[in-house]
């Protein structure tokens, strides 16, 4: 158990590594850079701010010849230039003739850091990159948060309604699935599987209006789009009432597709010879559905709980979207649409950890729930 | 094959839908004249099944409607016939619909439906029937598009994973798993959002995340399909690799793969609805369903018409999907055919 989590975390490495490549290149490479179409920016600005993000050269090129600095005895840097020695050489992002832009300038300085001179003393000092935890700064957001600021205004928020909607699909969901298991064929079962179906089509776009339209623009119940925290920093909670809508909304789509994993689970543990033996035993019926059955009928639906959070966070954005809360997810489309790429490349980072860690986690309540599975 | 009702179904499975026939397919097995009257019974089989289900039937009855609706709506609404060679007709009946999705009317904003706008106007004044019937077209065509995208994709990479199997597989697989793990409506958003908004990204983008589920499915057919005598007779007369997988094993998966496939229709339209209603799906001029419930979430307490019918078409149309893929997997669950 211990060599497959260590394992496990391991794996997180390269499989980060390949995530943040990706999405870097796919967005070097396609045209547009973030501060292109800033209207307010003066040219030389503009000029600066792509010369200081490495954005005015191409990522790739063939040169012959390669510059450098040396230090003058007065301690200025002179530029020279030097003929390339064709071979290998990672550090400066050098394969024969071919060297590209985005290793040395942009990709490097990204993700292991760069030295930066100081402003007042001149003296040169290592910043870490996302190595270090260091995502830089927001390159749309004026008032220049770093990226981690950014993130950390946006998660409380949707941390509280995705939670709040995972609660709601279990407490929903595993009840339903297993009375209609429980008692197959009959209406309960039929209305539970229809309004399953109803749940998993009717998307939260449609939902979401429509019980805005329903339970706050005619009945008054709740209020439509508007968030009260009980108290404003960083551990504060969200006024229950107003998360209400959201996340109903958003855990549709999960009560009915738990409800149905559970369901079928259900019904193919009732039917095992272990479930006729405890009844056998005379044990009641409450014990041998909760206690025997249910167990080893909870792991498609505890394994569903890690494409879940996939599901919860695609169903995030489209939630804030309708009730106009400013969750991570709002923050994500913006620096998409905008070319933010330290802030995108950020919560990329971020959702790709909570995912494989929860994960792995659902990997480890495996173990606790079945006995039978064995890591080595 | 004698009754009206079977040879229907049994022609089905003639075109599948990779463009192989199954004629062909089975003319590559050993046992021809067996397999054919198996696998004729088995479509057969279901279809009874099927037509016994009213709720499935009932969605593939809504399903056709809308595909009939769009389909027609379209050839006369989407393209100004007026000056097309011997489309005259078509032309009178442009001009009896004097409304096109993308003709703004700034006199008619906002109107509520009426005798001459039957499900109102919206904003620009455009008439919300036509641009819901061109959105159901559109919707369906992504649908339809990316669904093959990712069947194409998702069938060859299962069935190439299983058959070739060993180290081959596991790297396969492997590369599956990792997918798998990203966050993928991300990678589709920054993929959307980055390239200009046209259909050919939207397809690509969608599609390429949704074969995952269908490799998976496909290989782990192909595993047990790999060792049985079918494969290793056409492997002893000298078939390729290539003609082994694709002519002699993939057929034989087709019975899940076709459930897992209609199932995946209404999932991708949904997608192609979030990705619309967050902006980043279908280029402005063009509707989809996803835009336009986008498009009438705003004023959707003072004109509630521009919201509910383009919701309502969504939903009805996902949810007689779903009913139907429900019904076919049921009438084709080998498990069930056992009862």
């Amino acid at each position: 158990m211990f060599t497959f989590v260590v394992k496990r975390l391991l794996q997180i490495i390269p499989l980060l590594v390949i995530i943040m490549t990706l999405t870097f290149f796919v967005m070097r490479l396609a045209p547009g850079n973030p501060f292109a179409n800033e209207k307010q920016l003066t040219e030389v600005v503009q000029h600066n701010l792509n010369r200081r993000f490495g954005l005015d050269r191409p990522m790739f090129y063939v040169s012959l010849k390669e510059s450098y600095t040396t230090l003058r005895p007065d301690g200025t840097e002179q530029w020279q230039t030097r003929w390339i020695f064709p071979g290998w050489n990672t550090s400066t992002g050098t394969f024969g003739f071919f060297r590209w832009n985005g290793f040395d300038n942009q990709y490097n300085n990204y993700f292991i850091g760069r030295s930066v001179a100081d402003d007042e003393t001149g003296a040169r000092m290592w910043e870490w990159g996302v190595v270090g935890g260091n995502f830089g700064p927001s390159t749309r957001f004026t008032d220049a948060r770093s990226v981690a600021e950014v993130i950390w205004t946006g998660l409380p928020l949707s941390f509280c309604l995705g939670l709040l909607a995972y609660l709601l699909a279990l407490v929903l969901g595993i009840p339903i699935g297993i009375v209609a298991a429980y008692r197959q064929n009959s209406l309960v079962d039929y209305a539970s599987m229809g309004s399953a179906v109803f749940g998993l089509s009717v998307p939260a776009l449609v939902l979401g209006p429509i019980l805005i339209l329903v339970l706050s623009l005619t009945l008054y119940i709740f209020p439509p789009a508007l968030m009260e925290w009980w108290d404003l920093g960083p551990f504060s909670v969200p006024n229950i009432r107003f998360l209400v809508l959201p996340a109903v909304t958003l855990s549709a789509v999960y009560t009915a597709y738990i409800a149905r994993l559970m369901r079928a689970a259900m019904l193919e543990t009732l039917r095992t010879d272990y479930v006729r033996t405890a009844r056998a035993k005379g044990l009641t019926e409450r014990a041998v559905v909760l206690r025997h059955a249910l167990r080893s009928a909870l792991l498609p639906v505890v394994s569903f709980t890690g494409p879940a959070l996939a599901f919860l966070l695609a169903g995030t954005i489209v939630v804030e979207r309708i009730f106009a809360l400013g969750g991570l997810g709002q923050f994500f489309l913006q620096s998409a649409t905008n070319r933010d790429y330290t802030l995108t490349l950020g919560i990329v980072f971020f959702v790709s950890v909570v995912l494989i860690v929860m994960n792995l986690l659902v990997d480890i309540a495996y173990a606790f729930i079945d006995p039978r599975i064995k890591y080595d | 094959m004698a009754r009206p009702d079977d040879f229907d179904i049994a022609n089905e499975h003639h075109v599948t839908p990779e463009g192989a026939g199954i004629d062909e397919v089975l003319t590559g097995h050993a046992t021809t004249e067996a397999d054919l009257v198996k696998g004729s019974s088995l479509w057969r089989d279901a279809w009874r099944r099927l037509r016994k289900n009213r709720v499935a039937m009932m969605g593939g009855f809504i399903t056709l409607v809308v595909v009939a609706i769009s389909l027609v709506g379209s050839i006369g609404l989407l393209h100004d016939w007026t000056g097309a060679h011997g489309y005259e007709r078509l032309a009178r009946l442009s001009d009896i619909l004097p409304y096109t999705f993308d003709k703004t009317s700034l006199e008619e904003t906002n109107l509520s439906p009426s005798i001459h706008h039957w499900l109102g106007t919206d904003v620009l004044g455009r008439d919300l029937l036509v641009r819901i019937i061109v959105g159901g077209t559109i919707s369906l065509t992504v649908g339809l598009v990316a669904t093959a995208v990712s069947f194409v994709i998702g069938v060859a990479y299962g069935a190439i994973a299983g058959y070739l199997g060993g180290r081959t597989d596991q790297v396969m697989m492997r590369i599956v798993d990792i997918i798998y793990s990203l966050p993928y409506i991300f990678v589709v958003i920054v993929l959307v959002s980055i390239f200009e908004r046209n259909f050919l990204v939207l397809f690509a983008a969608i599609g390429a995340v949704s074969w995952l589920t269908m490799a998976r499915i496909v290989r782990g057919q192909v595993l047990s399909l790999r060792n049985q005598e079918f494969v290793e007779a056409a492997r002893c007369v000298g078939a390729s690799r290539f003609s082994i997988i694709f002519r002699h094993i993939v057929p034989n998966t087709l019975g899940p793969v076709i459930v897992y496939t209609t199932l995946t229709v209404p999932s991708v339209m949904l997608q192609e609805a979030f990705l619309s209603f967050l902006g980043l799906g279908v280029p402005p001029p063009f509707s989809s369903w996803g835009t336009l419930v986008n498009e009438g979430v705003g004023p959707m307490a003072i004109y509630p018409w521009q919201l509910i019918f383009p919701a309502l078409m969504l939903a009805v149309t996902l949810l007689s999907l779903n009913f139907l893929g429900d019904g076919l997997r049921d009438a084709l669950d080998p498990q069930m055919r056992k009862e």
